[in-house]
């Protein structure tokens, strides 16, 4: 029978029941005296029984059929069991499966499509890493309010930050503030001022101190243009000129002082010598007198030279055009020259390679050229050579066996223009290049054996730690961020334009009111519908009581993980940071956050923002279950289960559980932030109310 | 008998300030101009201590120097370097090359007398 039929069935014997009735009532017929109520009574049973059945197979599976298709708008397959069965709804199931096949067909060929992209943006993302890498200036691309959004290796190490990522930051906690805020003035007024600037007004260059260190900065900043999706964002590459603003200093003051100093004596002289000069007939006290003033003041200006010619040569032995090269490197390019007319002899190398600071190309040149010369003139076929570091040189001692060369044998060396060198270098003048004379003696060392001795300038490396190298992968997608002025105007926000950090912590209990306390904090930056790649807090902390072995046994992170991690009081404020200008997502976020609360005051920071919580929102969503721990909405909203009871794990479990939530919100009618915190604020009313059900119900 | 001293420089000023100072000591003085010329007074005279300057054409003290400690001859032979303030390679040079001292330019007259007497022995 069809439902159609089944229903007229129904439907028809307390309409005949109504019919007989009313005609009853009208007057010409008669009826037994209990046959009415009998009727009416059969009449009541049937339509009771009609509506039973038509809820039962009628109305709920209907509901059913509108999650399974809620569902399958968020890219869930409706499962058989999930569907509604009973010939009542069978078309419109049938209908749903095509439909099903369908969307799905179509999700996979958008995937597909979707991923051949990614791989393409994967490439182009890992190209532009490594080429950041290899910077040696420092870059940073900061959001219009200064949040630096990527960085390479060498701003960290340059800003000495290795231990602490300073991605996430703020430009301003780094350097001062007003340097940085007066070239972005600029440039924005430069864009304004003028459609078509030329590219050399599209940077601005200024020396800027870091607030940690004081090291002073060069930086040279742009406007990132204004069509890219960073639009009103900034770019700075930076190199560390402490070094150099210490030398121009000294140079300049050693000359302004040296003038000074030397225009009184100068003068004295002169005087001196003319009235000497001029009065030949004159008393002899005035000319001792005169004669005293000579020795005197011709004293006080060798005292000038001397002092000068020191600071000068400290000064001069530095020169920019140079760079730091190891002497082993220096040593392997000789190696590499072409052969000439004369071959090199075998270069041995010994001792420890030193740091110089030279022009690597002619030095390597010079030496090629000396020991070609050293083979020629005295048939040396193996040469050593060795770098012995002095006060403030590295010697090169080329050793060979038998004599040193005559003074005149090398000056004529020297003397030489070096090959390949279009401005006819000559040896001589890489010398005096790198303030340097060359010499030959026997070696001390070394009976029967002579060198030849190549000072050269040391590098300022060689007395330096090396910097532990940042291999923190620190890059980061481009985004754009906004900050809404207050919350007052966030609460109208549509939620899709908002920013989130969806976060969990581990911790070493659930009792902070009781000294138990957070050790791993890690969050994940969500925006426009996408968990953004690499803008991530993962950072474990240092309890001040050791980790109860069954809280170990929960997130596996054991006392000696945590032994030589910063503590709360350091990290609390840097995920602050991290979460600037975001709305906090957590799962339960209640718990997290009252871990968050006890350390506020410790830590000095404040968490104001407002937080969501996805399991009141799978609450508010899901109705029909009572299911909302994480990974049952997970399954449920077919997100796949990785590392949980990790925080890093779990934060991005609930980040994309959350993304998938915006939609079906939405479609609730939950658009605003306000919405959506006033929605959750009501399941927590109804929750605490089911509470307080359970425990008066024994 | 008086010790002999050459002066080795091509700045006839300080050649003349240096023959007043040793004279005055009471040291016999010859002076030379060049490097070429400083070698054949050297042969010629055997003076007891040489003030060589670092800087002169034909030969500069460097070579002389080496020219000079490479003959056994002379190994008795006190050898002064004039240097230039704030060149402390040469300095270095010098020593290396067999220089017993050095002196640099500008120098106060006293400090040369008593390193040519501290030198001599004397």
């Amino acid at each position: 029978m069809t439902p159609r039929r089944l229903l007229w069935l129904l439907i028809l014997p307390p309409a005949l029941a109504l019919i007989v009735l009313a005609l009853a009532a009208a007057g010409p017929v008669s009826l037994p005296p209990l046959l009415p109520l009998a009727l009416t009574a059969g009449a009541l049973a049937v339509l009771v029984a009609t509506w039973l059945w038509l809820d039962r197979d009628l109305l709920t599976p209907i509901r059913h059929l509108a999650e399974a298709m809620q569902l399958l708008s968020m890219g869930k397959p409706p499962s058989e069991a999930a569907l509604p069965r009973g010939a009542l709804l069978s078309e419109l199931v049938d209908s749903l499966h095509l439909l099903s096949d369908d969307l799905s067909q179509a999700r996979r060929e958008a995937s597909r499509a979707a991923a051949s992209g990614t791989v393409g943006l994967e490439d182009e993302k890992r190209r532009l890493e490594v080429v950041l890498g290899e910077i040696r200036d420092g870059v940073l691309v900061c959001d219009r309010e200064g949040r630096i959004l990527l960085c390479n290796p060498a701003a960290g190490n340059i800003l000495q930050e290795a231990g602490s990522p300073i991605a996430g930051r703020s430009v301003y906690d780094l350097w001062a503030r007003a340097p940085v805020e007066h070239s972005l003035q600029l440039l924005q007024y430069r864009r304004h001022a003028s459609a078509d600037s030329t590219a050399a007004d599209r940077h601005v260059e200024f020396v800027s101190a870091t607030l940690n260190r004081g090291l002073l900065l060069h930086c040279r900043m742009s406007l990132l243009p204004a069509s890219a999706t960073l639009s009103h964002g900034f770019l700075i590459t930076f190199d560390d000129v402490t070094r150099k603003m210490e030398t121009v200093l000294r140079r300049d003051q050693t000359l302004r002082q040296a003038v000074q100093t030397m225009r009184s004596p100068l003068a004295n002289l002169r005087a001196a010598a003319e009235n000497l000069a001029r009065e030949p007939a004159m008393e002899q006290v005035d000319r001792e007198r005169f004669q005293e003033m000579i020795a005197r003041e011709s004293r006080e200006l060798s005292r000038c030279l001397d002092w000068m010619a020191t600071e000068s040569q400290a000064l001069l032995s530095a020169p920019w055009s140079m760079a730091d090269i190891q002497t082993s490197d220096l040593i392997a390019s000789i190696r590499l020259q072409p052969c000439g007319e004369t071959p090199l002899p075998v270069i041995r190398e010994s001792g420890f390679p030193l740091w110089l600071h030279a022009d690597s190309h002619a030095v390597s040149l010079l030496l090629g050229h000396l020991l070609r010369h050293l083979v020629q003139a005295r048939g040396a076929d193996s040469v050593d050579v060795e770098a012995l570091l002095g006060d403030r040189r590295v010697y090169l001692d080329l050793r060979w066996r038998g004599g040193p060369l005559q003074s005149d044998v090398l000056e004529a060396w020297l003397a030489e223009p070096l090959p390949a060198q279009p401005a006819a270098l000559t040896g001589l003048q890489v010398l005096e290049r790198h303030d340097s004379v060359a010499w030959s003696q026997w070696d001390t060392g070394n009976p029967r054996h002579s060198v030849l001795r190549i000072p050269l300038p040391a590098s300022q490396r060689q007395w330096e730690q090396p910097l532990p190298v940042n291999n923190r992968r620190e890059f980061h997608s481009p985004i754009t961020s906004s900050r809404p002025e207050s919350l007052g105007a966030e609460a109208e926000t549509a939620l899709e334009r908002l920013s989130y950090v969806a976060f969990d912590t581990e911790t070493t209990g659930v009792d902070p009111q009781h000294g138990d306390e957070i050790i791993w904090i890690a969050g994940f930056r969500v925006r426009n519908g996408h968990i953004l790649p690499g803008q991530t807090f993962d950072e474990l902390v240092r309890p001040r009581h050791p980790i109860p072995r069954a809280s170990t046994a929960i997130h596996g992170v054991r006392n000696s993980d945590v032994t030589h991690r910063p503590p709360i009081e350091e990290v609390l404020p840097r995920f602050h940071q991290f979460t600037e200008g975001a709305v906090l997502v957590g799962h339960n976020a209640d718990f997290d956050m009252q871990f968050i609360h006890m350390q506020e005051s410790a830590c000095g920071v404040r968490f104001d923002r407002p937080v969501m919580d996805t399991l009141l929102l799978s609450m508010l969503l899901h109705e029909h279950t009572t299911e909302h721990s994480l990974e049952a909405i997970a399954w449920r909203l077919g997100v796949p289960i990785a590392n949980r009871h990790t925080a890093p794990g779990d934060a991005r479990l609930t980040a994309e559980v959350f993304v998938r939530m915006l939609p079906p919100l939405r479609d609730k009618g939950i658009q605003t932030l306000g919405q959506a915190l006033d929605a959750t604020m009501r399941m927590v009313d109804v929750r605490r109310r089911q509470a307080q059900l359970r425990e008066t119900d024994p | 008998m008086a010790k002999r001293i050459l002066i080795v420089d091509d700045e006839p000023n300080i050649v003349l300030s240096l023959e007043f100072l040793m004279k005055k000591a009471g040291y016999e003085v010859a002076t030379a101009e060049d490097g070429e010329q400083a070698l054949e007074a050297i042969r010629e005279r055997a003076p007891d201590l040489v003030l060589l300057d670092v800087m002169m054409p034909r030969k500069d003290g460097f070579q002389v120097c080496q020219s000079i400690r490479e003959q056994e001859a002379y190994k008795d032979l006190r050898i002064v370097m004039l240097t230039a303030k704030g060149r402390d390679l040469e300095q270095e040079k010098g020593l290396s090359l067999g220089a017993d001292d050095y002196i640099t330019k500008p120098f106060s007259t006293q400090d040369v007398v008593n390193k040519v007497r501290q030198l001599l022995g004397e």
